[in-house]
């Protein structure tokens, strides 16, 4: 493609990999791992890979409110070791990050320091090699690690989120990095999630979902569903959130679907269980509570759900063998709006 | 006006530049208050009121005050 229409400024680096590395690390453009240097042509193999212009805006990212153009996007996706493949997908997902229900101007503020979580449904999963399966949260798939690391790195290239000043994390946590899933639907007795949410089985889409560090539910004793969601339960005890995630290993779903639960079923059942007991809290803190959801008119008596309505729980089936489910909690606040955060869900379009 | 506690001080300088708004007033407090006793809290609010007073009623030329 013809790359002079491109906008952003050429910039001279000594051809060396290691000088390279370094210049991104003064200008602070990398989240501290080695980046793909984004050469003209790098870029225009991206750029070539999808139906858009180079200048089309997608959305506008904060703190800094910039627009996240196509070009930008293929920048960054060289950067983050993204296949030319990957664009529409990632296209998807800056529409879903910068849709303002999902507030990220928050999520990147918040000195809470969650992560943007990416789960990938529909047949692009095996177009791109997205995992769904075996070590589903940990590394090893590239679309997996590229698509995660280059929503970190439109968040600070783009938006101009620098922990520290603008980004004000903390702790954060690895999965800041990157945290990208597909759902294993082939092996979820389950409609998957995007289906859940109103679109075809055949259509792809991604959900971009603020995401804590998660907490494993094994449970190698239960044989029954109760047994599984009681411990599953156990683990989403706390503090409430605007959503939760419940991502669910498949030798665990067969067993509770297999017990007659539908998605609509498990999340009652763990909304039912997973509570925030305000006799526990220490006075000080009970007070604050109540003060803080004063709509709820909370009591000593009171329970506070995991969250606010049981369809506010994500039920996503991932991971390989073995009886190892995993909770990751929403960071964001419930309200009476309808929380502080809520996950998005785009379609990809080719 | 924006309130903030100094630790949010760059982040309040980005979105002023985001937003085309470099003079928008911002009256800056110590950090923290989330975890900080009621009268200690109390005692800064006191500190800083005459200040977000001023803000609000003569904001050009508290502005070079705040900043």
């Amino acid at each position: 493609m013809d790359t002079s229409t491109l906008q952003a400024e050429r910039l001279e680096v000594e051809d060396d990999i290691w000088a390279a590395q370094a210049f991104f690390e003064e200008k602070g453009w990398s989240d501290g791992l080695p980046i793909i240097p984004p050469t003209e042509d790098r870029v225009a193999q991206m750029l070539a890979a999808v139906k858009r212009a180079p200048q089309d805006v997608i959305g506008a990212v904060p703190p800094r409110w910039a627009p996240a153009t196509v070009e930008k996007i293929a920048i960054n996706a060289v950067m983050a070791g993204c296949k030319p493949e990957y664009m529409s997908t990632l296209i998807a997902c800056v529409e879903a990050i910068t849709d303002t229900k999902l507030n990220l101007y928050a999520l990147q503020a918040t000195t809470g320091g969650p992560a943007v979580m990416i789960i990938i449904n529909g047949p692009i999963r095996q177009e791109l090699n997205v995992n769904g399966g075996a070590n589903v949260l940990g590394e090893g798939w590239r679309a997996n690690a590229t698509i995660g690391r280059f929503v970190r790195l439109i968040q600070r290239n783009v938006g101009g989120s620098y922990p520290g000043t603008t980004c004000k994390a903390t702790l954060g946590w690895p999965g800041k990095y990157s945290i990208c899933i597909g759902e294993n639907e082939e092996a979820s007795p389950w409609e998957p999630l995007h289906v859940e949410r109103g679109f075809k089985a055949d259509q792809s889409t991604v959900t971009a979902i603020s995401a804590d560090a998660s907490i494993r539910a094994s449970d190698l004793d239960s044989t029954k569903a109760v047994g599984i969601l009681t411990n599953f339960a156990q683990r989403m005890e706390g503090p409430s959130g605007p959503e939760a995630i419940m991502v669910i290993c498949p030798e665990h779903a067969k067993i509770i679907a297999g017990d007659g639960f539908s998605k609509t079923d498990v999340k009652k059942f763990v909304w039912e269980r997973a509570a925030y007991r305000m006799k526990d809290l220490p006075d000080e803190t009970f007070h604050q509570r109540v003060k803080r959801r004063s709509d709820l008119k909370l009591t000593r008596d009171s329970v506070i759900p995991v969250t606010d309505k049981p369809e506010d729980i994500l039920v996503v089936v991932a991971g390989g063998d073995g009886s190892q489910s995993q909770y990751i909690h929403v960071w964001g606040q419930s309200t009476p709006e309808g929380g502080s955060t809520r996950s998005v869900t785009k379609v990809i379009r080719n | 006006m924006t309130v903030i506690t100094h630790a949010f001080d760059a982040l309040a300088k980005s979105e002023k530049e985001a937003f085309g708004a470099p003079d928008h007033p911002v009256l800056v407090v110590q950090h923290p208050i989330g975890t900080v006793k009621l009268d200690e809290v109390n005692k800064r609010a006191d500190a800083a009121f005459d200040k977000l007073v001023e803000i609000l009623i003569e904001p050009q030329r508290a502005k070079a005050a705040v900043a």
